[in-house]
């Protein structure tokens, strides 16, 4: 992707074609052929930052770029908080 | 005192594990860790707030020092406490695993029946399984069978300072497992925990009481030293009590006559 552009978070999938993914839980459109680190970039997310469960497979931040998000996906952005 | 806490192949000094919820700030957690003198650190999984900024709360731990324990807690059943479980492991958290199945959202109290599914599961997947559960001693038989590490039975309800209210449940499941008993939740006051071990709790696992004290760090250091000293107590092996006096020095040879 040439530096610079992004895409806007509520990108607009061609007519016609409806490409969803859920992220925590919420259905939103994404661009065809991105990948996890694609994602994450436009996200402001550092690798290593959180957690990245792909239909429910974490993740791992070196695996991140070569790995695709397609139609249907489940995409889980998780984080450790304190807790009991 | 060599008196070592040996729990999933792994020695602990320390008989005081810490949950790390509710602080104030995280950057006091590792004062509080290095006052509590905990071995043993909780954490929690959750999906991110994009709004809130949330920070990662292993920046604030030191895993050369502590072993984690990412909890189970979200689960309403055993199906969701082994998916979270598991992505903690492949997260890279290691394989200690709280179990923390609740459906009631007044008291907290844990699921035993799905707690029991999880670590059956979980304990065959070779995570060391702790399971916090209701004192109960059916339920702790089931989970020795299945595979748990230790049992964690409920002082109180989580977060309600209580103390001790299970006590003599708690002290059943202490004479009849042979598993660690571990007091979670609801231990208020050091001498609450103190009294957990002094009556043979292997170790307590506190977090409400010392991130909600006024200084954090002071209240981790108390609970360090009563857990300490019940400890010393309840190896010292406690004298019989008595309904009547029993007087210190002999009864013969007073100075008055």
């Amino acid at each position: 992707m040439p530096e610079g552009r992004s895409f806007a978070l509520t990108w607009i999938p061609a007519k016609g074609v409806e490409r969803m993914i859920t992220v925590n839980g919420k259905k939103e459109p994404f661009p065809e052929g991105m990948s996890v680190g694609e994602y994450m970039s436009r996200r402001n997310i550092n690798p290593g930052e959180y957690i990245v469960v792909l239909n429910d497979e974490v993740i791992k931040p070196e695996d991140w770029a070569e790995t695709p998000i397609r139609d249907g996906d489940e995409l889980q952005i998780l984080v450790m908080l304190g807790g009991g | 005192m060599n008196d070592p806490l040996v729990i999933g192949g792994r020695t602990l000094e320390s008989r005081l594990f810490l949950g790390t919820g509710k602080f104030p700030a995280n950057a006091m957690i590792p004062e509080v860790i290095r006052r509590s003198g905990a071995q043993v650190v909780t954490v929690a999984l959750r999906r991110v707030d994009f709004e809130a900024q949330e920070e990662n709360i292993l920046n604030y731990i030191d895993r050369k020092n502590c072993i984690l324990m990412p909890n189970t807690s979200g689960a309403r059943n055993a199906a969701e406490a082994v998916k979270i479980a598991r992505i903690a492991r492949a997260a890279g958290c290691g394989n200690w695993v709280k179990i923390e199945v609740i459906n009631d959202n007044r008291y907290l109290l844990p699921d035993n029946y799905e707690t029991i599914k999880a670590t059956e599961i979980l304990a065959g997947e070779g995570f060391v399984v702790l399971p916090y559960m209701s004192p109960d001693l059916a339920a702790a038989r089931a989970l020795v069978e299945a595979g748990a590490a230790a049992v964690m039975p409920l002082g109180s309800p989580i977060g309600s300072n209580r103390g001790l209210k299970m006590k003599e449940m708690i002290r059943i499941l202490i004479e009849e497992i042979e598993l660690p008993v571990i007091v979670d939740a609801g231990l208020g006051r050091p001498s609450h925990a103190a009294e957990a071990m002094e009556m043979g709790a292997a170790a307590v696992l506190v977090n409400t009481a010392i991130a909600t004290a006024e200084d954090p760090p002071g209240m981790a250091e108390a609970f360090s030293l009563a857990v300490r000293a019940g400890r010393l107590s309840y190896l010292a092996g406690s004298p019989e009590v008595s309904r009547y006096a029993r007087a210190s020095s002999p009864l013969t040879g007073f100075l008055r006559d």
